[in-house]
């Protein structure tokens, strides 16, 4: 998956609640990658968590959207110190693990391609174990090496 | 100044005789007033055609004398050509076909309406002439008026046909009248003025040449004719290059009204023949070439009828004329309306053919004015001027009553209307008359399984995404779903939010469907969005359901034309 999320784009997330953590995250990737407008970001994913939870089960979530403010795919991971019972998943389980995906307007199928390749990939215990185990921006990455 | 060529000093002398006013000046103005012109009467549901003859008068002889004898001289080889442009395009609609179809009806109606006019005219002028001068003149005067008025001009008829796009039995047989019935004109005009020479003892002994004659300008006029169409025929036969195509059918006609008027024979007559040749000698080309030239005649048209406006004069009438002028106008009007509507019954012309026919043919022109010209040459007394006098103030009246009858005869048979390419049907019909008002509508949160649903129950290949408000936010089209398809794994966390992608332009019902394909072409998608003037959505257009539409109203159109 390294392929996919660089280390510098992997966090502990500190913050207790759903849309605590998004904000965390989208600021803390801001920081690292080529987003002008974490604010509108973070709009534009609330406003589609409204629509539908991105919480797949399992304690993963997946807030993605498609932007205007990106024209290459963004993508990072955050792992949450506290789980959060609040994300409303699936399956009813705290999310533990958030990947980020943004991608550009025009990228449809970078999109589905990214968003399907995650998802498939964290769909394997023991990397979700790994991850949800972790303490460390440095065992994230690790973890994630082995998911490769 | 010593060191100035001789040359070029005398060209700076030439450049100070400029004309009074400059052609192409006068070329722009006649173009633009005259259809500014058109576009005033056709508000007021009068043929543009009327227009741009009231434009020239106002501006002519008659008027404020802007363009003068002398120009309207000038320019008479732009009448010429105008001229040969109507008669190839009047040629061009006597297919085979149609004069298999109406041949026998077109006989019928042409000797009726001809001879009738010819009948009524020359026992009316006759009649009244006997109150003004002595019974030989007035018998020779009503035989040559007689043989004017069988003579229906084709120019001021089609231009209000092709105006109004008509198709259908009464338009083929207008068309195939106006065509032929110079031809009977001029038969006429030799026998009548013959025995005028003999009553006014003016006969030169050159009857026999005067009977050859029509046969030659006749028989001339469709050999040339024929040599230039089956020389075109031969040129565009492996062209598919519209421009090409246009310059040489163009030439053709050129060449085909030069050698005409060299050799002295009709050359609307001869640019006629080369419509029929091509039509007929290549059908599936001919539309292209038709459609061509077509779109190249509006300017010629308009500013050849602005010239003929211009030329009119309306002559200080003298009782006799005045008397006289008025006799030949209600014995044609009366001659060609029985006449026809007796042909036309004969024949078994189809009903809408004999009801409004009667009503088509009041149309007087070029050769009526060269023929009284022919007389006033030929009888240099004053039955020769009084006939110039009587057909130029006639023409003035049959020239701007002529063609709204004509509208009101083909827009009460029904025809108006009819006669639509694909490329007029685009440009007439509205996107509110094209688009899908009830294609299924997807929300933000309508999760793949709503998205697939819609696919497979509706042909539409993009479904609209709105808000509860039904303003549009997105599109969903075939090419997004594709994708999903290929990763069932996400099926149950995607939305149509998800994949929707922002419209990237859209359009109002009241814009045509040519202004919506531009659209479409512009932005390189193959739908529209329709919004209402509150910015709502109320329906979509699809490139591929344009043409199906299209193609259904042109088989209605021509199942119309047949019924």
């Amino acid at each position: 998956m390294t392929n996919l999320i660089t280390r510098e784009k992997t966090f502990i997330l500190e913050a207790g609640t759903k849309d605590g953590a998004l904000t965390e995250l989208v600021n803390k990737t801001a920081a690292v990658a080529d987003l002008s407008n974490p604010e509108k970001i973070i709009s534009a994913l609330m406003h589609r968590e409204k629509l539908m939870s991105t919480g797949i089960g399992l304690g993963i979530g997946v807030p993605h959207i498609r932007s205007d403010l990106t024209t290459e795919p963004v993508i990072s991971m955050g792992v949450c110190r506290n789980a959060l019972p609040d994300y409303d998943s699936i399956d009813g389980i705290p999310v533990k693990i958030i990947v980020l995906i943004i991608t550009g307007i025009g990228q449809h199928k970078e999109h589905i391609r990214i968003l399907s390749s995650i998802i498939t990939k964290l769909k394997n215990e023991s990397i979700r174990n790994d991850l949800i185990n972790t303490s460390s921006t440095d065992s994230i990455f690790k973890a994630l090496e082995t998911a490769t | 100044m010593t060191f100035l060529p001789g040359s070029f000093l005398s060209s700076l002398h030439h450049l100070q005789h400029f004309p009074k006013v400059d052609i192409l000046l006068l070329l722009g103005l006649a173009l633009f007033g005259g259809s500014i012109g058109g576009r005033l009467f056709s508000k007021i549901k009068i043929p543009q055609v009327v227009g741009y003859i009231v434009i020239g008068l106002i501006v002519g002889q008659s008027g404020l004398n802007i363009i003068d004898q002398e120009t309207i001289q000038i320019l008479q080889p732009f009448s010429y050509f105008a001229l040969g442009l109507i008669g190839f395009m009047i040629g061009g609609e006597l297919k085979k076909s149609t004069l298999a179809r109406y041949g026998r009806q077109f006989v019928w109606i042409l000797l009726f309406e001809g001879m009738t006019a010819f009948v009524v005219v020359t026992a009316l002028v006759s009649g009244i002439g006997l109150f003004f001068m002595e019974p030989r003149s007035a018998l020779a005067t009503g035989l040559i008026l007689g043989a004017i008025a069988s003579a229906t001009a084709p120019a001021a008829t089609t231009d209000v046909l092709w105006e109004y796009k008509t198709r259908g039995p009464l338009t083929s047989i207008i068309l195939g009248i106006v065509a032929m019935d110079d031809g009977l004109a001029l038969l006429l005009f030799a026998m009548a003025s013959s025995i005028a020479a003999s009553l006014l003892g003016s006969s030169d002994g050159s009857t026999a040449k005067l009977f050859l004659y029509p046969l030659y300008d006749i028989g001339g006029a469709i050999l040339l004719g024929v040599t230039c169409g089956l020389m075109l025929k031969q040129v565009i036969r492996k062209s598919s290059d519209n421009g090409k195509i246009l310059a040489h059918s163009i030439g053709a006609v050129l060449i085909a009204l030069g050698l005409a008027r060299i050799s002295h024979v009709d050359f609307l007559l001869a640019a006629m023949t080369v419509g029929v040749v091509i039509t007929n000698g290549n059908p599936r080309k001919s539309v292209e070439v038709f459609q061509t030239v077509e779109k190249f005649t509006p300017p010629i048209y308009i500013v050849f009828f602005v010239l003929f406006g211009a030329k009119l004069t309306v002559a200080s009438l003298t009782l006799p004329a005045a008397a006289i002028a008025l006799a030949y106008l209600i014995g044609r009007t009366m001659g060609k309306m029985l006449g026809s509507r007796y042909g036309a019954r004969i024949s078994s012309a189809p009903a809408t053919v004999q009801k409004y026919l009667p009503y088509c043919l009041f149309s007087q022109a070029g050769v009526a004015i060269g023929l009284s010209i022919v007389a006033g040459q030929r009888f240099s007394d004053s039955t020769g001027s009084m006939i110039v006098v009587v057909i130029t103030a006639t023409t003035f009246v049959v020239q701007l009553l002529g063609p709204p009858c004509v509208r009101m005869a083909v827009s009460k048979a029904g025809e108006v209307g009819l006669n639509i390419t694909e490329e007029d049907l685009i440009r007439s019909t509205t996107v509110a008359e094209t688009m899908d008002r009830n294609v299924p509508v997807l929300f933000e949160n309508s999760p793949i399984s709503a998205i697939l649903t819609a696919f497979s129950a509706s042909p539409n290949l993009c479904f609209p995404v709105t808000d509860k408000d039904k303003c549009l936010i997105g599109i969903i089209t075939v090419a997004h779903i594709k994708d999903v398809l290929m990763t069932t794994e996400l099926n149950e966390f995607l939305l149509t939010h998800d994949l929707m992608e922002p419209p990237v332009v859209t359009t109002s019902e009241t814009k045509s469907v040519a202004e919506a394909q531009e659209l479409m072409n512009r932005y390189h998608v193959e739908y529209l969005p329709v919004l209402s003037t509150a910015g709502k959505f109320i329906g979509i257009m699809e490139k591929h359901s344009i043409q199906t539409l299209i193609s259904r109203k042109l088989v209605e159109l021509q199942n119309q034309v047949k019924g």
